[in-house]
């Protein structure tokens, strides 16, 4: 078979020019205990080929990278692949454990944690200052971590924010709320001068499976999904504060919501365009998704991060996410290496901040978010956020759905929050400790 | 009735003794040895690629199932034999046999509405004429060509709370009370809506090929059926199904493998709505525990479980079809 | 009412039964080609209605304007259009050997044909990548064909059975008697007899590589190599909003071939089935 021998010789030919070229630089005094990570010299030959997700940036960003990773490297061709969302655990799991394994891969944060427990990912503690560890963003930093060790590189981030109508707002006679009390408030004005929900208007729309927007109200209590004491998981969603979180927000739906109660959030920003709405909490991008499809909204469309239990901290958001990766299997992870460290550089990021819309790895890059209010409301929500528990066993944990079940329950009155915590707590607990 | 003494000329059931070794040797000489070969020649490519391309993975998903095969396990090649563990911990789960009722009951359900529909279906298209055959024909295409996702999302919209079509008719008809209705958030709802699209998606195939089957009879049949004053029903009885016994059993085997495994219509409504635990099906356990659970070995125990208990289910058919080819 | 009149009435309303059961067939897919042809704002709307009047065609402007489109689309003919074709020869020779011989292992054969259908393809994935990978075949639409000829071949094996078995052998020994060569019979009689059921064998064969993703999915890395399944896949992956009425249109375009490859081969059902006709 013609097609094995010549890519095997290709393969090998790449393989011998790595370790050529990092020989090279090791006796130039590289300091990485990983050799094959180390800086390879200008003169480094091969191909590189990196995976990232279609629409987590746009072209013009891929394109800025590689023309810096040109300059370095004259002598390597890059090959970006755009990987779809649909189907793509299935695709990292096989390519990444086989000889194709690509050089550079973009994974989802939350799946970071269970990739490098396989051994699929290489353990880039050693460059992580080089790649410039001290001024990553502290809510995105944690989920490429494992036991101590660094295996992700935050690539960029995405926060939920709240849509407010400011037309309904300035009927109400009502300001942005700065704490949790004062949106039920807002929310009970609301009620009294646009209508309750009998009457088909929502002061606060949310639908009942939306676990990424429950959770901040976990958060602002001081509650959380579960917690590592030593090596165990223990859950704490029946603690006292996750129960006041959830209870806060039973109160909310129930009086304000005239969504699903076992909906998903994905027609939020549709919902919001139909004018009867007061309050949503959806994606940062949703808010320029809503101006976009509909130019009446352009002036209605405000935006501010879910509030906190005290005026001076809001609710910690869920930091979701991109982390970018180098398979243990790749044949040229210096290289890697080098590219992911163009990508991530803090005037990448702040182009990608500008021309993608997500937020940067770097609080540095929130420049890029200049003269847009969503974006910079987003931003400001993301200072202050949390993360699931990082555990390889996460994935088991969102695959069963435990949280949107939890929440279904909740919200539809089929169980009260003591038992459907003291429910969910358990499984949390078993699927972690696995 | 008459008809009946034709049968078994025709269907085959016990036939007559020099029916038996169907093709008879031509009568030249130094071919009996070729007929001895013949079936293994013609059985060989079809065998050599399902060997080639199906043994090794069935291989070895029996022995992933055997071992502790977690992910890293895959990568570290440290996979290592334990003791049937993956079997007795999805055996001892209450969860797995809850998930296992549930789907029998809802193949089951499919199963039947499938065959049932799809055999009036293949009537219907017999009885008539060119023009409207074609219309339904390519109608039932239509649903059948249908990527699956994409139909799963359709009817999702269409019993979607806020939006859907069906609530907004019914409201429309004077039934208020399904003004918001979530046709997901009981179980058997769910489950209800998955298996209206899983048996509009598999009635196009089921009826069209009853409907090829049906081509295959001769008329006479049934003229002479008739002037014998049976009723179409007695005709049904005694002239269709028997004939088509052979495609029936093949349908019926085909769709409770297929229901059995259904999954995506399933997966895609429990993100819309519902409690995905009181709706799980055993595909979507078996993808859960192997894929996202990092788990391998259970996960392809499950599967060999699985293909067990549908096998246990088609010993009735396989029955049926050997009683066939014995004849 | 006299038996003409009578019939003529039963004939309409079968025809009307017919046009009910096809309107409730292809509804949904009349509202995934409206939702493809309305503007995005009409889609999540409360204000339903059946027939929508503004309609617009930039949707499908807009998924097709993608210039690697008729390159899947390429791709796809071409490995669905060899995997029919293979799998209806080689599943044909099986049929006929389980249909038509005694031989020894017959039963087990046959049962192994069932059984191998029972395992779903989700749980062979990963070893038939390692497979794949092995034989040199990732990334290439070769390895894909070879996956879903095995795929389809153990259906079109049973299906065809299913068909020939119908057929009583005395025909074909009438032939031989009446001093038709072997090739003739099958020809002649056998052929016509079982073409719908190689036209349903081979819709199904088309549908399934047409329509297949998990393998394409991990096989298939490069773009170059995609086949339209994943370009479909794209259409409704994002964490940002889902382009619905991308998707739609996307989904429209992708079935019509199956649509027009059944049209076609329904022409030579008909042939067949006129040249045939089982006697009993």
């Amino acid at each position: 078979m013609e097609g094995i021998t010549l890519m095997h010789i290709r393969r090998m030919m790449i393989a011998a020019a790595a370790t050529s070229s990092l020989l090279l630089s090791a006796c130039g005094g590289g300091a990485a205990a990983d050799p094959e990570l180390a800086t390879p010299s200008a003169d480094a030959e091969g191909a590189l080929t990196v995976w990232l997700m279609d629409g987590s940036q746009p072209e013009t960003v891929v394109e800025a990278v590689n023309a810096q990773f040109k300059e370095k490297y004259p002598n390597v061709d890059v090959t970006v692949e755009l990987q779809q969302w649909a189907g793509v655990q299935d695709k990292l799991t096989t390519s990444m454990n086989s000889s194709s394994a690509p050089d550079v891969v973009e994974i989802g944060n939350s799946l970071t944690a269970k990739f490098a427990d396989a051994g699929l990912l290489s353990d880039l503690s050693d460059v992580s200052d080089d790649l410039g560890a001290d001024r990553w963003l502290p809510g995105l930093a944690p989920s490429g971590e494992l036991d101590g060790e660094r295996y992700g590189v935050p690539y960029y981030g995405g926060v939920r924010v709240v849509m407010y109508n400011k037309d309904h707002f300035k009927e109400a006679g009502v300001e942005v709320p700065t704490t949790l009390d004062e949106l039920e408030q807002v929310a009970a004005k609301l009620a009294e001068t646009k209508g309750d929900k009998a009457s088909g208007y929502s002061p606060f729309y949310f639908p009942g499976k939306f676990w990424y927007g429950a959770l901040p109200f976990i958060w602002a209590e001081g509650g959380d999904i579960a917690v590592k004491d030593g090596d165990e998981w223990k859950g704490s969603l029946d603690s006292t504060e996750s129960r006041a979180g959830l209870t806060r927000l039973k109160n909310l739906v129930d009086t304000y919501s005239t969504a699903p109660t076992d909906g998903n959030e994905v027609t939020n920003w549709e919902v919001f365009q139909e004018d009867n709405v007061g309050m949503v909490m959806d994606s940062w991008w949703a808010p320029g998704a809503v101006v976009g499809a509909n130019e009446a909204f352009a002036d209605k469309v405000g935006v501010f991060p879910l509030p906190g239990v005290q005026a001076d901290k809001t609710a910690p958001a869920f930091f979701g996410g991109s982390d970018l990766a180098v398979p243990e299997k790749s044949d040229s992870r210096g290289l890697a290496v080098e590219w992911v460290k163009i990508l991530t550089s803090t005037d990448i990021q702040t182009q990608l901040a500008k021309e993608g819309g997500v937020i940067p790895n770097t609080e540095a890059a929130f420049t890029g978010h200049e003269g847009n209010d969503f974006l910079l409301a987003a931003d400001e929500a993301a200072k202050v956020s949390a993360f699931t528990p990082v555990s390889p066993m996460w994935g088991n944990v969102e695959a069963d759905s435990v949280l949107p079940d939890m929440l279904v329950k909740i919200f539809s009155g089929s169980s009260s929050v003591d038992d459907a915590t003291a429910e969910a707590n358990t499984k949390v607990a078993e699927i972690l400790n696995g | 009735m008459s008809t009946q003494v034709m049968m078994p000329a025709t269907t085959g059931s016990p036939a007559p003794p020099q029916a038996r070794g169907t093709i008879p040797a031509p009568p030249r000489g130094g071919r009996g040895k070729g007929s001895r070969t013949l079936p293994y020649l013609l059985l060989l490519p079809a065998a050599v690629l399902l060997a080639v391309v199906l043994g090794y993975p069935i291989v070895r998903l029996v022995g992933l199932s055997l071992n502790r095969a977690k992910l890293r396990d895959l990568v570290k090649g440290t996979e290592s034999w334990n003791n049937f563990a993956n079997y007795t911990a999805i055996l001892s789960d209450a969860t797995f046999w809850a998930v296992l009722g549930r789907t029998i009951v809802f193949a089951a359900a499919c199963v039947v509405a499938t065959m049932v529909l799809g055999m009036m279906l293949a009537l219907l298209l017999a009885k008539l004429g060119r023009v409207v055959r074609l219309i339904l024909s390519i109608s039932l295409l239509m649903a059948w060509s249908t990527p699956q996702v994409t139909a799963t999302q359709v009817w999702q919209w269409l019993f979607d709370t806020r939006y859907g079509l069906v609530n907004w008719a019914l409201v429309r008809a004077g039934l208020t009370g399904f003004d918001n209705h979530s046709w997901l958030a009981a179980p058997a709802s769910l489950l209800t809506v998955a298996g209206a699209a899983v048996v509009w998606g598999a009635l196009p195939f089921v009826a069209l090929t009853l409907y090829a089957g049906r081509t295959q009879i001769d008329e006479s049949l049934y003229e002479a059926a008739g002037m014998d004053g049976a009723t179409p029903w007695q005709a049904f009885r005694s002239i269709t199904v028997p004939m088509l016994a052979p495609i029936i059993t093949m349908l019926a085997a085909l769709s409770t493998i297929w229901d059995f495994r259904v999954f995506t219509q399933v997966y895609l409504l429990q993100q819309a709505g519902g409690i995905t635990s009181e709706t799980n099906l055993i595909s979507i356990h078996a993808y859960r525990t192997s894929f996202s659970g990092n788990d391998f070995g259970s996960g392809a125990a499950i599967s060999v479980v699985m293909v067990l208990v549908l096998a246990g289910f088609s010993i009735f058919y396989v029955r049926r079809m050997l009683k066939e080819v014995q004849s | 009412m006299n038996p003409r009149t009578r019939k003529s009435l039963g004939r309409g309303g079968l025809n009307a039964v017919a046009v009910v059961v096809a309107v409730i067939m292809a509804f949904p897919v009349y509202w995934m080609v409206t939702t493809a042809l309305k503007p995005k704002t009409d889609v999540f709307t409360r204000d339903l209605t059946l027939f929508p009047t503004t309609l617009t065609l930039s949707h499908f402007k807009r998924v097709v304007a993608d210039e690697s489109f008729l390159r899947f689309a390429g791709n796809s003919l071409m490995v669905t259009l060899v995997v029919v074709a293979v799998t209806m020869v080689v599943g044909f020779l099986a049929a006929t050997a389980m249909a038509r011989f005694d031989y020894v292992g017959r039963r087990l054969s046959m049962i192994l044909i069932l059984a191998i259908q029972m395992v779903p393809l989700e749980a062979l994935l990963i070893s038939m990548y390692v497979m794949l990978d092995g034989m040199g075949l990732l990334d290439r639409l070769m390895g894909v064909m070879v996956a879903y000829l095995a795929l389809a071949l153990p259906f079109t094996v049973w299906t065809l059975r299913g068909f020939i078995s119908n057929i009583p052998a005395e025909l074909e020994e009438a032939a031989l008697i009446d001093g038709c060569s072997r090739v003739q019979s099958f020809r002649l009689i056998l052929l016509p007899l079982i073409a719908p059921g190689l036209v349903a064998a081979s819709v199904f064969a088309f549908i399934l590589a047409w329509n297949e993703f998990i393998l394409a999915n991990v096989v298939l890395l490069s773009k170059q190599n995609a086949t339209l399944p994943l370009w479909l896949a794209s259409f409704q992956s994002s964490f940002k909003e889902i382009d619905w009425s991308g998707l739609m249109a996307a989904s429209t375009l992708f079935a019509l071939p199956v649509i027009v490859f059944f049209v076609a081969v329904q022409g030579r059902l008909h042939e067949g089935a006129a040249a045939g006709g089982v006697k009993g």
